[in-house]
């Protein structure tokens, strides 16, 4: 189980911009996906995603990192406070790494990927199969049908018993049991005829 | 004399009732009166069925063989019924019977094959068994290895049987099995399964579409299998053929079985050599007043557009052609009159002249025409009418071949089997104009075929169009042998541009496969969608010869009189297509719940594991 991160959002901020600064090429991919790992991607309000590697590079063109890491925490410090209200037993029981986390009282900035996030190919083959299948379905209902004919048949249904085919015939007189159509009205005899 | 029903799946012993009313129906109304028939062994069946209760067979082997070894029980003491004088009013003149008939619905069927291979069955108590939307094949779901592995048992001792692998003789060989498939409408049980390929050869037994049988011409579910009227009449009638009381198996032997039920349950058109009487003797005498206007010239086609038009029984002869091998010739007869008993305006008979010193007394019917005029023509023939078959009557106010107008007649012969005979008399008794047509000629095979070796791709892209000449036969045929799988449908479109004078009747199409015998018609046919059930996923190899080698095959009959091209076009339907899948393919789906929640899971140990918790948001 990864150990939470227990930082202060200002450690982390230093920690990162110390990162960004040393740029030594493996070193810097490096870095960024061990960064990546621990804290996850940031989520946007579209469902989108934004690694923190990319993040940092953007900070670095933009020189915006701080604000944004503002206004980021801002965001997920209220989230964080209004799931505690909510849901903090709920959380306790479910998830002891969260109540871990709420123990300690330092909310984590929302920077992991979510799981329910998909990627476009998942997208496509989805709507494939979905295609598929609809398609599968209708033309079975709706197309190439054969035209049914039958008429309907009518009958004066009698049957006669055999109450003697019993368990010293078979084993399973029990469970099964034997039948003779007669017709009502043309083979009113009960004995078999010839 | 005694026939068991077998009901199936969660069936009931009720099912049994349409059949056996029926069977007490026609036995009454027809055969009681007919000393015929009494005279040839025929006796009122009895109907017997079981009650299970509706047990499951298809999803438990042990139930299919539990029920398999009550049947053996119960046929011992039907049999011992018999025997019994209180229990049955038997004509003591008649032996007793040795055997049961076996009909089963649906999975009662497969239970009807089982019995036989079971220890407790008793040797020769079976030895005909017709089966109703029976999964023969495969089972129709395999969700239970005991399942499978009864199947197999079963499917393997038929197998090796009429492969004779079997130590002995083969325990099976006067067995006839008969297996009636609904088609696309049968949507519990694959039809593709019903299939005997695997199992049966063909002296022993056969596999026919319910739109294959005359007078049925249609496909049906799963249940209409035992309550069709049409069905059941063709079926009880195909029974009462096979019937002998006086023989102690109760039947008539194993090649005069197949050919009734053939005669029965085949279209006629099927390609089988049938085993004409070598030489079937003239016992009509025909006498005709010598006039010219009856002979139609060599190659002529005959077009009679009414009945009776000359107030008197007329003769129309056309001569037979020579027998040329490099251009084969094949005679067509169609007609709108039936064939129904007394109610014949039209004979067709095969006919050669006779010597004159011949006596008229060694012929049991004689025909006179000739008005008593002296100058007479004498031929001694034979009648077709047991040749002639009966195809679904199609004009422009049909709709379906089931739509009831009484069927057309047809008759079609290699020139091959005629060439005893000098003339094909057709006779036309009407005294009284009245509506009615015949066309008769003699065609070339060759002329007759429309020539496609298409591949199987290049049929899905670019399809066929063909249109043939004006003055072409009544009756083309297409074969095209690279369609042969269930999972594809087409749509025929056939057209018949301008036409010099009224259709005698509207273009009738037959679409067959050879094996199983699956053959569907349609009548006022302009544009038709055709789909089959050939080749089919997961079925095994058939015991005998290659499975639908020969493909799709297309018979379209066409008014002569319109004197114009047909242009006929045929085509994939992609989109229809996907529609055969479901029942070829549908326990897939059951898959697919086990494929979400095993994703689910997946991502929720990456999940997991990425991040220490289950999930993000925790609601």
């Amino acid at each position: 189980m990864k150990t939470r991160s227990q930082a202060s959002p200002a450690q982390e901020e230093s920690a990162e911009t110390t990162q960004t600064s040393a740029r030594t090429n493996g070193n810097m991919k490096e870095s960024r996906r061990r960064k990546s790992r621990e804290i996850g991607a940031l989520e946007g309000e579209d469902g989108s995603f934004r690694d923190t590697s990319e993040e940092e590079a953007l900070a670095v063109e933009d020189g915006r990192t701080r604000r944004a890491w503002d206004v980021i925490e801002k965001e997920t410090t209220e989230w964080d406070k209004k799931q505690k209200e909510t849901h903090s037993a709920l959380d306790d029981a479910i998830n002891p790494a969260f109540t871990k986390h709420t123990k300690h009282g330092r909310p984590q900035p929302k920077r992991r990927r979510s799981p329910w996030g998909t990627s476009a190919l998942i997208l496509l083959v989805t709507a494939f199969a979905a295609i598929i299948s609809f398609s599968i379905v209708q033309a079975f209902l709706s197309r190439q049908k054969d035209p049914d004919g039958c008429r309907m048949s009518y009958m004066r249904a009698g049957f006669v018993a055999f109450p003697d085919f019993d368990t010293e015939h078979t084993r399973f007189a029990s469970k099964y049991s034997l039948y003779l159509y007669k017709e009502i009205g043309i083979d009113d005899d009960t004995r078999v005829c010839r | 004399m005694p026939v068991l029903f077998i009901p199936g799946n969660a069936g009931s012993y009720k099912q049994v009732r349409s059949l056996a009313s029926e069977s007490a129906v026609h036995f009454q109304n027809v055969l009681q009166s007919d000393t015929n028939a009494l005279d040839v062994g025929k006796r009122s069946l009895d109907w017997f069925t079981v009650d299970f209760n509706e047990d499951l067979a298809a999803f438990h082997g042990q139930t299919l063989l539990d029920q398999a070894e009550y049947l053996n029980e119960v046929i011992g003491y039907i049999l011992q019924l018999y025997h019994n004088s209180h229990q049955s009013r038997r004509d003591s003149s008649l032996p007793d019977p040795t055997s049961v008939i076996l009909v089963g619905h649906s999975m009662g069927g497969i239970v009807a094959r089982t019995m036989l291979t079971l220890s407790n069955y008793q040797p020769d108590t079976v030895n005909t068994i017709m089966t109703l939307a029976a999964p023969h094949s495969r089972p129709p779901v395999s969700f239970d290895a005991e399942v499978l592995h009864t199947y197999k048992r079963i499917n393997d001792y038929w197998r090796n049987a009429y492969l004779e692998k079997l130590p002995g003789a083969n325990p099976l060989s006067e067995v006839t099995l008969v297996s009636i498939a609904g088609g696309g409408l049968d949507t519990v049980v694959p039809s593709d399964y019903a299939t005997l390929a695997s199992l049966v050869p063909a002296k022993n037994g056969f596999t026919v579409f319910t739109s294959t049988i005359p007078h049925v011409w249609t496909g049906m579910d799963h249940l209409a299998m035992v309550w069709c009227d049409q069905l059941r009449k063709s079926v009880v009638r195909s029974l009462y053929d096979v019937i002998d009381a006086r023989r102690p198996p109760q039947t008539k032997s194993r090649t005069e079985r197949m050919s009734s039920f053939r005669k029965w349950l085949l279209s006629g058109l099927e390609d089988t050599k049938r085993k004409r009487p070598a030489q079937v003797e003239p016992r009509i005498l025909l006498t005709l007043k010598q006039s010219s206007n009856d002979f139609l010239p060599v190659g002529e086609r005959l077009v009679l557009k009414e009945l009776g038009a000359r107030g008197r029984a007329m003769a129309y002869l056309l001569p037979v052609p020579p027998n040329d091998s490099l251009d084969r010739k094949r005679l067509t007869i169609l007609s709108d009159q039936g064939q129904a008993d007394g109610a014949e305006q039209l004979d067709v008979m095969f006919c050669s002249v006779i010597p004159s010193q011949q006596l008229s007394s060694s012929f049991s019917i004689n025909i006179d025409i000739s008005g008593g005029n002296t100058a007479s023509s004498r031929l001694a023939c034979r009648s077709a009418a047991d040749d002639m078959i009966a195809l679904p009557a199609s004009t422009n106010s049909t709709q379906h071949p089931f739509d009831g107008v009484q069927p057309f007649s047809y008759l079609q012969v290699d020139l091959e089997e005629l060439v005893e005979y000098q003339f094909v008399a057709i006779l036309d008794k009407a005294v009284d104009a009245r509506s009615g047509w015949v066309l008769a000629e003699f065609a070339s095979i060759s002329e007759s075929k429309i020539d496609t070796s298409k591949t199987l791709s290049s049929m899905i892209t670019s399809g066929i169009d063909v249109i043939t000449g004006p003055d072409h036969p009544m009756m083309m045929e297409i074969t095209i042998s690279s369609l042969q799988s269930s999972l594809l449908a087409y749509e025929l479109t056939i057209d018949t541009p301008s036409c010099d004078e009224p259709e005698l009747f509207a273009p009738l199409v037959r679409q067959y496969i050879s094996d199983p015998h699956e053959s569907k018609f349609f009548v006022n046919a302009r544009g038709v969608e055709v789909s089959m059930h050939g080749v089919a996923p997961y079925l095994p190899p058939p015991l005998e010869g290659n499975a639908g080698t020969n493909g799709l095959g297309l018979q379209i009959w066409s008014s002569p009189t319109c004197n114009s091209p047909m242009h006929i076009s045929l085509t994939v339907d992609i989109p229809g297509s996907m529609g055969k899948l479901w029942m070829r393919y549908r326990t897939a789906f059951a898959a697919f719940p086990l494929l979400i929640v095993a994703l689910v899971l997946r991502k929720q140990f990456k999940t997991y594991d990425d991040s220490g918790k289950l999930s993000i948001h925790c609601i």
